[in-house]
């Protein structure tokens, strides 16, 4: 059973409210209202599941960079001519990096006579990355090459991926560069949004509907849309933490409205 | 005898009219698609390019059966040229998709066969990838293999119908996987070139949903409030977070990360 989507039901709770005061404030009948908005959030619900089912084009898959070091080690100590396991020894003992516990762990196994594959299918189940899993896919057949033809074989490898790693690292910094353009538009975003919060308190008095009722049939939307807007903009640039964006830019709204309702 | 004859006029009306919707399909032979895919896609919309098409006319006949009629012939060609749309999205984008990203995939290809001197390493190696298309076709030859049939036989019948760039590689790779005529150098020049053109359009998307997610509902807003349909404006919410929803979700679809 899939886990519940949280975003997806908080953003169509939110809706639902949208739903229930824009038919309270057509037909002012608060049971059609209510029963209208209820209907509707259900499907609100899976829709918007449905739409956020959608994977990260970009993961910083550390695993995988930490293995791809590791692996150049063991190519070059390969192409020295040393066996596969003596290559793996070795470059265990200078690898210093964040899989040192579990490489240590294949090497104790490839020492206790254990073939590779099967010392390794140990870390792959370890991994986080499924990319490093699937290069741990290839690396048992190298022991059916000479040391050499393996070291280079693997040295082959690494350098696909360190080279495959450099177009991610581009794509990654223009995402970043868009990220910082999200983190801004989304605080004057906020902002505008206030702005028009207050324009329209402004209107009613000037029109005489001043109820705190219609106040807060204007208010509670644009504070909902600047919860949403900055979510999905953050999701489009592949930014962490798309929801503490959303409570940012909704602090900034509350704020540049009590800012705004202090002065004018 | 009349229910017979009935469904008998059905079956050869519906049957003409899903050869019409057919015949605005565009020839996707070039690709490998038979003919058989396309109209085995197409059957199940011959009810909706239908009743697309005859509603206005049922609906009005009694009332007006003119304007009926002129609903009728005005919504005749969407009806079957949505469907054609749709099925050409179905089945070719997958197809584009992974002719877009033939150079990671024949990168991947070359280099798991050096490392593992092994076509079934190299292939399982590249269905576990997540290519479009590709991995799911892979994973269907490797579980064929599984029943004894031969790999590069199926890799062969796979290459006819394969996208272009892919079908050709095969085609080489299998009868001398290490005289290929891709070089590294080209490959990964080839690899650069998909991979900046992602960068630009990922730009564009981006900026397209800047601009509707920050701009746009502003003077929507502003325009419900000075014409003092605030009432409105609550409605906005769930279309703007549909409507975000949406794009962030085509504009994230079947992108290709590779290995590395």
């Amino acid at each position: 059973m899939r886990p519940v989507d949280k975003v997806a039901l908080f953003f169509s709770f939110l809706a639902s409210v949208c739903v229930f005061m824009a038919i309270y404030g057509y037909v002012h009948g608060a049971a059609v209202a209510i029963v209208v908005a209820t209907t509707l959030q259900p499907f609100l619900y899976l829709f918007l599941c449905l739409l956020h089912r959608t994977e990260r084009i970009m993961s910083r898959a550390e695993d995988l960079s930490e293995l791809e070091f590791f692996m150049s080690m063991v190519a070059a100590k390969l192409r020295l001519g040393l066996s596969i396991e003596a290559a793996f020894h070795e470059a265990c003992l200078e690898y210093r990096g964040r899989l040192k516990e579990l490489l240590e762990n294949v090497d104790r196994k490839l020492m206790e006579g254990l073939p590779l594959s099967l010392a390794l299918s140990g870390l792959s189940r370890s991994l986080r990355s499924r990319e490093a899993r699937r290069l741990l896919m290839l690396a048992p057949r190298l022991t059916e090459y000479s040391s050499k033809k393996a070291g280079v074989n693997l040295y082959r490898l690494v350098t696909m991926l360190r080279r495959n790693r450099k177009l991610k690292d581009r794509l990654w910094k223009a995402l970043r560069a868009e990220d910082l353009k999200v983190k801004l538009l989304s605080i004057i975003y906020a902002a505008v949004l206030a702005s028009l919060a207050h324009l329209a308190r402004l209107l009613g008095e000037l029109v005489g509907f001043s109820r705190p009722l219609d106040m807060l049939f204007t208010f509670l939307p644009l504070a909902f849309m600047s919860i949403v807007t900055p979510f999905y903009a953050t999701l489009i640039v592949q930014g962490e933490k798309p929801l503490l964006r959303s409570i940012t830019s909704l602090s900034v709204f509350l704020a540049f409205y009590v800012l705004l309702y202090a002065i004018v | 005898m009349l229910k017979t004859f009935s469904s008998k006029v059905y079956a050869k009306f519906t049957s003409s009219w899903l050869h019409l919707l057919k015949s605005t399909v565009p020839a996707l032979s070039e690709w490998g698609i038979r003919e058989e895919e396309v109209y085995r896609a197409l059957s199940p919309l011959i009810k909706f390019s239908l009743l697309f098409t005859l509603l206005p006319l049922m609906v009005l006949w009694p009332f007006d059966a003119i304007l009926g009629l002129t609903l009728s012939l005005a919504l005749f060609y969407p009806s079957i040229k949505l469907p054609s749309l749709y099925v050409v999205n179905k089945i070719l984008r997958p197809m584009l998709i992974a002719e877009r990203y033939s150079p990671f995939i024949i990168n991947e290809l070359i280099i798991a066969f050096t490392a593992s001197g092994s076509l079934h390493r190299a292939v399982a190696f590249v269905a576990e990838g997540d290519y479009p298309h590709i991995s799911q076709c892979f994973k269907e030859i490797l579980r064929r293999t599984e029943e004894g049939i031969d790999l590069e036989r199926l890799l062969l019948q796979y290459a006819k119908n394969a996208p272009p760039t892919i079908g050709e590689f095969l085609l080489h790779f299998i009868k001398a996987p290490v005289e290929h005529r891709f070089s590294a150098s080209e490959l990964q020049h080839k690899v650069w070139e998909v991979y900046l053109e992602d960068i630009k359009r990922l730009r564009l998307n981006i900026l397209v949903l800047f601009s509707m997610g920050f701009l746009l509902p502003v003077p929507i807003i502003a325009a419900l409030l000075i014409r003092g349909t605030s009432y409105l404006v609550p409605l906005i919410v769930p279309l703007h977070t549909l409507l975000l929803s949406l794009t962030v979700k085509t504009s994230l679809r079947g992108r290709v990360i590779p290995l590395g």
